[in-house]
């Protein structure tokens, strides 16, 4: 009985000695602060003003026009329809900036220019608001002529076209050279809006 | 002899019951130990980005941070320094923008303008957040949304502030009880999926201040804005299909001046497309409206962080839109906050979900009041969802509203859990339309481009709470006998603690002769 009850003495001084040792070093409390490795500092590059951004740097555009002059300014200009304010008359205005733009309602827009006299052409072109907001898209346009404004015959055949504010968002139809007194463009689809766009509708003759 | 012994046994049986009672009260105490350490917050895991905000902006002086009009100061985004943030005791970048306290309409598109801080990064587990302003004497401070249920500690002697998050929000901090000053911090979760600058699909812009125009999203392009960057320019995408915009940078429109009814840069503007996804980017300062669609199908805005203070500049604007979702934002605008209207064609399907808004200007949550502004035949707007709406304040015209100023069919509209922190509404000249909830049909000079009215029809409100501020009215009215509000069921209304159980209780104003089958429960 002696040596059970000093074996019982000698355990339980064991126990206390232990988990006493376990109270005061072994219990870990958690980190209370953030580990280092943990934490990412996403640094700024160094700039003393805002620069453009390397993937919007454009090359500069250098426009040739088409030779001789722009004759379609201000002459009598009708459309099949318009979207809105943007009717036929901003597109022969003589400005392609801004809300000067002409917007057709639906397919086929169809706008046409009337010389008013009988004229030699050999190119149109048709431009957009060079401001990149005004983003890159296509139109698919073919240029009719006649010279009484009623019966119209293909001079351009249909061909899709791509208008880039990084190339002046404009295109150059070039034919060969024809007289003619009413130039129309029919325009079947445009990527970027529900109708054909034309910010300056432009004609010209040697 | 044998007395010794009997006495050394009774000392051994002594110490034995000595040695038991001292192993309990330490199993115990380890016990109690253990108990504690495993509720203690552990940082093991915890992961924190902080962005550098760009070096070439520059520090807010106290002249900069004057109300003025926007002729009369620096008007650019600038580096906050009277407000200083640590996140697990690393500094905290913190910009500076311009926010607007005018509750009146100016008509000369100038109003006076103020300055607040605005703070974000991204972490996971835990986030111990430490906001010193030394400006300010601090008697309060409140940490929104309340429903976080998070009490900041105050140390007013330090003018010091700090709390702990474990989750990912839009956090606002307000002190003294004033919308002054009140520091916005968007602490996002860790970024994944980052798209690769490699992919000729991606726009990547990194760190740093860019001037970038604008940019006419194509199809199928992702334009990635990182955390640090700054951008100045606008998004905007027609026609198009399949294009997103991500990333946790700012799109930042100081360098335009007021729109002044004329010219306005729409940050993000996306028109006649299918398939938006718009995720996490904080826009700043436009000069006008700010996140507008027209025409638009198949969107989602999700994390989208928006202050406007300048004339027009509507947070979220659906026009004609249909199948979006807009979730996790935050909206703090000087006009509407979120706003579904009909321009050309119908809105349907639409449902505004756990979005944050603080409404300087105008309404909350409106429809209208263009109902069909395309003056469209059969035009209608339905299946429109507010739900998990927390308004941190309403300053100007009503929370809840539906407006049908044209001849559209607006029906199947439900307000669901819609939280009012402060209800302020009927300040300045919003005193015109000073409502909770107003449901109308009107003919308005301004809005109205139908010569015939429209018709209001099966809307639910289910759960309005107001916590403070003030006990306004609501209304709800129609045109004429023809042109009605029909089918309305309100529940759940709380208002500064006071349940409302009947429409005069409730201080409703309601039109019999234009309304039907109104039920308040």
């Amino acid at each position: 009985m002696t040596i059970l009850r000093r074996g019982l003495i000698v355990l339980l001084l064991i126990a206390n000695i232990v988990l006493l040792i376990y109270f005061v070093n072994g219990i870990k409390e958690p980190p209370q602060e953030i580990i280092a490795e943990n934490v990412t500092l996403v640094a700024a590059p160094d700039q003393t003003e805002a620069e453009i951004h390397p993937a919007f740097i454009k090359e500069e555009f250098v426009l040739t026009l088409p030779e001789g002059e722009n004759i379609a300014v201000d002459k009598k200009i009708k459309d099949n329809g318009f979207t809105d304010v943007y009717g036929a008359n901003r597109a022969n205005d003589g400005k392609a900036d801004g809300a000067s733009y002409w917007e057709g309602k639906g397919y086929p827009s169809i706008i046409t220019i009337d010389l008013e006299e009988p004229a030699n052409i050999h190119a149109v072109r048709v431009v957009l608001n060079p401001l990149s907001i005004w983003g890159k898209r296509t139109q698919t346009i073919a240029v009719n002529i006649s010279s009484d404004g009623e019966s119209f015959t293909e001079l351009v055949k249909t061909k899709q076209y791509t208008f880039d504010p990084d190339e002046g968002n404009q295109v150059q139809i070039p034919f060969d050279e024809t007289e003619t007194r009413f130039v129309q463009l029919v325009i079947t689809e445009n990527s970027g809006a529900g109708g054909g766009q034309v910010a300056e509708f432009e004609i010209y003759s040697k | 002899m044998e007395k010794r012994k009997r006495v050394l046994g009774i000392v051994e049986w002594l110490l034995v019951l000595v040695l038991m009672a001292l192993l309990s009260v330490i199993a115990l105490k380890t016990k109690d130990r253990l108990g504690e350490v495993k509720e203690m917050v552990s940082m093991q895991d915890s992961k924190l980005v902080l962005y550098e905000g760009p070096k070439s902006l520059k520090d807010a002086s106290p002249e900069d941070l004057k109300a003025a009009k926007e002729k009369d100061r620096e008007f650019s985004l600038l580096h906050c320094v009277d407000t200083i943030v640590k996140i697990n005791g690393y500094d905290c970048y913190v910009y500076d923008t311009n926010v607007n306290h005018s509750r009146s309409w100016s008509p000369d598109y100038m109003p006076v303008q103020s300055r607040t801080p605005v703070t974000y990064f991204d972490f996971e587990g835990i986030a111990n957040i430490e906001v010193t302003v030394p400006d300010i004497s601090l008697t309060s401070v409140k940490l929104s949304p309340v429903s976080s249920g998070i009490e900041p500690l105050m140390d007013a002697a330090n003018n010091k502030v700090s709390f702990t998050i474990t989750e990912p929000g839009n956090y606002t901090l307000t002190f003294n009880d004033s919308p002054s000053r009140a520091l916005h911090i968007f602490a996002n979760p860790l970024e994944t999926d980052i798209p690769s600058m490699d992919d000729e699909n991606v726009i990547y812009i990194g760190p740093g201040e860019w001037n970038i125009e604008s940019i006419m999203m194509e199809d199928n392009q992702t334009l990635y804005i990182a955390g640090g960057a700054v951008i100045h320019g606008v998004v905007n995408a027609n026609y198009a299909e399949n294009v997103k915009v991500l990333g946790r940078g700012i799109i930042d429109g100081s360098q335009y001046k007021t729109w002044g009814g004329s010219t306005a840069h729409i940050p993000l503007k996306f028109d006649f497309c299918d398939g938006v996804e718009l995720r996490d980017i904080i826009v700043l300062n436009p000069n006008a409206w700010v996140l507008n669609s027209l025409s638009t199908k198949n969107e989602l805005i999700d994390g989208v962080r928006i202050i406007s203070s300048r004339p027009n500049g509507d947070g979220i604007t659906l026009q004609s839109c249909e199948n979006i979702t807009v979730q996790n934002c935050f909206v703090r605008s000087w006009d509407d906050s979120l706003v579904v209207k009909n321009y050309q064609g119908n809105s349907n399907n639409i449902t505004f979900k756990n979005n944050q808004l603080w409404t300087d200007l105008a309404q909350s949550m409106e429809i209208g009041f263009e109902t069909n502004k395309g003056k469209e035949e059969n035009a209608m707007i339905s299946n429109i969802t507010f739900e998990d709406i927390t308004v941190l304040n309403n300053f100007h015209k009503p929370v809840i509203s539906v407006h049908n100023a044209d001849d559209a069919m607006v029906k199947d509209i439900v307000f669901r859990n819609i939280i009012v922190e402060n209800a302020q509404m009927g300040s300045g000249d919003g005193d015109e339309m000073p409502y909770l909830i107003d449901l109308l049909i009107t003919q308005s000079s301004n809005w109205s481009k139908t010569k015939e009215r429209g018709q209001i029809r099966n809307v639910l409100i289910d759960g309005v709470k107001v916590l403070s501020g003030r006990f306004n009215g609501s209304r709800i009215e129609g045109y004429n006998a023809d042109h009605t509000v029909e089918d309305v069921t309100i529940k759940n209304v709380e208002i500064l603690g006071e349940k409302i159980i009947s429409f005069e209780q409730g201080k409703f104003e309601i039109a019999s002769e234009s309304t039907k089958n109104l039920v308040i429960e």
